[in-house]
């Protein structure tokens, strides 16, 4: 296998741009001017997008952007964005009123429509519909969180243990989303990014030690570096989530919904794992000997590769 | 009627273009490629009925179509995504829905040679059915890889539980050879209602 480290260091030394996993959103800002009357901005950002979704604002408003006049009935009712899903995550709707108060909205493919109130507080239910489908997409979409937990699940040795140590790892990146998305702590992404990456890689060289049959620290109380770790991740996901914003009206119950999309995900992904390994060992069906130390190295090789172009994207600036 | 009916049935086997839906999952054309084929019963239902039909084979067989039958769709899906006149794949997909069910249905042990080269034939032809013209690039690599690892995912779990339960359960062997029925069932069903318009008009 020794021949095999200078070809993967070779390869790490390959150079291209990684970025973290991107979540396309629009941002629709509406400031409102005089009662009932808003001046209507787009901010997009993705490389495959050249044109914003087309919103449908309620029947009493009229829309000739960037001019949106909902008369005396002001802003109620209900918004539309149909075309979301396709190309967008989501799109936020950004209301600054004219009273100095603003209130954020944001729209799925799942949950393209939204009713406005007067108050800006959004029922539970379009919450939910909003930002499970967000959680559960990250995380899916999240190489890098689905490496760290296949990880994971390779140091642990009883079903007992799985569970402690996932739900060490949930703990621990919910304690973490939660800080940063109500504010009590703020992290650079960039950084965090990089250390997630990093976060793989000395997982991989744990999973190789345990393997070899080599005492290490994290299989004997794997649950306690998922923690350390996931305290980590959930920055990376606090990251995502402030990308997309949360009503001010519905901070905790946006969080709850995102998170619980986060770990449905989560669980989809291990559930999955498990069944295979289940499936394998009743079909008597085992992999060539070369191949986990394989699956490993290269598990520790791609968290290398983007923990040092996540590192050079730090270094430049970019 | 009854006179019409080998006329339809003729009718059904014209060539026709048959286009892949792209399911539009907005988490990119891996999953788009994972949940193509799972999301369709007409896809899903033939794979489920190979891969209970492989938890009814020998061990050694199911084993051998964890490997082949992935490598098989993955063939033909780049197949159907580089040239997509998929004229006679429906109907063939029909007749393969109908069939598998009734192989299970029959709890039929094949010889092993005879069931890896169903499963290879079958798989180029789903793996042909799942091909799409919207995917370029890196997308179209993305694309075929996620149809492969559904086609690995839906095949392993399947037929290890297909395996266990028949090996494990009195009534294991039944409830698969009940499932596989159903399956029949629904291919007939899918037929009539791919006939009931030429029938009506």
């Amino acid at each position: 296998m020794r021949w095999f480290l200078p070809l993967l260091l070779f390869m790490q030394l390959w150079t291209q741009t990684a970025f973290a996993h991107n979540t396309p959103i629009a941002l629709l800002t509406l400031s409102e001017r005089q009662v009932g009357v808003f001046d209507a901005d787009w901010t997009y950002s993705s490389s495959t997008i050249v044109n914003p979704p087309a919103p449908t604002f309620p029947a009493h408003c009229t829309f000739d952007y960037p001019r949106l006049n909902c008369g005396e009935t002001g802003l109620v009712g209900t918004l539309t964005m149909e075309q979301l899903g396709e190309r967008y995550s989501a799109a936020v709707v950004q209301i600054h009123w004219q009273d100095g108060r603003t209130d954020a909205y944001t729209l799925t493919g799942a949950n393209p429509t939204i009713t406005l109130t007067p108050t800006g507080k959004l029922p539970l239910d379009q919450v939910a519909a909003a930002y499970i489908p967000l959680g559960f997409e990250h995380i899916l979409l999240g190489v890098d969180h689905l490496l760290f937990v296949l990880g994971l699940m390779w140091l642990v040795s009883s079903t007992a243990m799985l569970v402690k140590t996932i739900t060490a790892f949930t703990i621990a990146h919910s304690l973490t989303l939660a800080a940063v998305t109500l504010g009590w702590i703020g992290v650079p992404e960039q950084p965090v990014n990089a250390a997630i990456a990093l976060s793989i890689a000395i997982v991989a060289v744990e999973v190789l030690k345990h393997q070899r049959g080599e005492r290490c620290l994290s299989a004997d109380i794997p649950w306690a570096i998922a923690f350390g770790f996931g305290l980590l991740h959930g920055f990376g996901f606090a990251g995502a989530l402030t990308k997309i914003g949360l009503p001010q009206e519905n901070v905790p119950s946006a969080l709850l919904f995102f998170n619980v999309g986060v770990e449905l995900g989560q669980l989809a992904f291990v559930l999955v794992m498990l069944a295979l390994v289940w499936s394998h060992k009743v079909l008597q069906a085992q992999l060539p000997a070369w191949s986990r130390p394989a699956t490993i190295y290269g598990m520790g090789a791609i968290g290398s590769f983007w923990f040092l172009s996540r590192l050079h994207l730090i270094l430049i600036g970019a | 009627m009854q006179r019409k009916l080998p006329l339809i049935l003729v009718l059904a086997l014209i060539p026709q273009c048959s286009w892949a839906h792209l399911v539009s999952t907005r988490f990119g054309e891996f999953y788009a490629g994972m949940l193509h084929p799972v999301l369709a019963l007409n896809h899903l239902l033939p794979w489920l009925a190979l891969a209970l039909l492989a938890g009814l084979q020998p061990v050694e067989s199911a084993r051998r179509n964890l490997l082949l039958f992935p490598l098989a769709v993955a063939t033909g899906t780049v197949l159907g995504c580089l040239f997509p006149e998929s004229s006679l794949i429906s109907q063939v997909n029909l007749l393969a829905f109908f069939s598998l069910g009734l192989l299970v249905t029959l709890a039929l042990r094949l010889h092993q040679s005879l069931f890896t080269a169903v499963a290879l034939v079958f798989g180029v032809i789903e793996g042909y059915g799942n091909g799409t013209l919207d995917v370029f690039g890196t997308g179209f690599l993305l694309y075929v890889a996620g149809v492969t690892v559904a086609a690995y995912i839906v095949m392993t779990i399947t037929s290890a539980a297909a395996n266990w339960i028949s090996g494990h359960q009195q009534w294991g062997s039944i409830a698969v050879r009940a499932l596989g029925s159903w399956i029949m069932a629904a291919g007939i069903l899918y037929s009539g209602f791919l006939i009931l318009p030429a029938l009506q008009s």
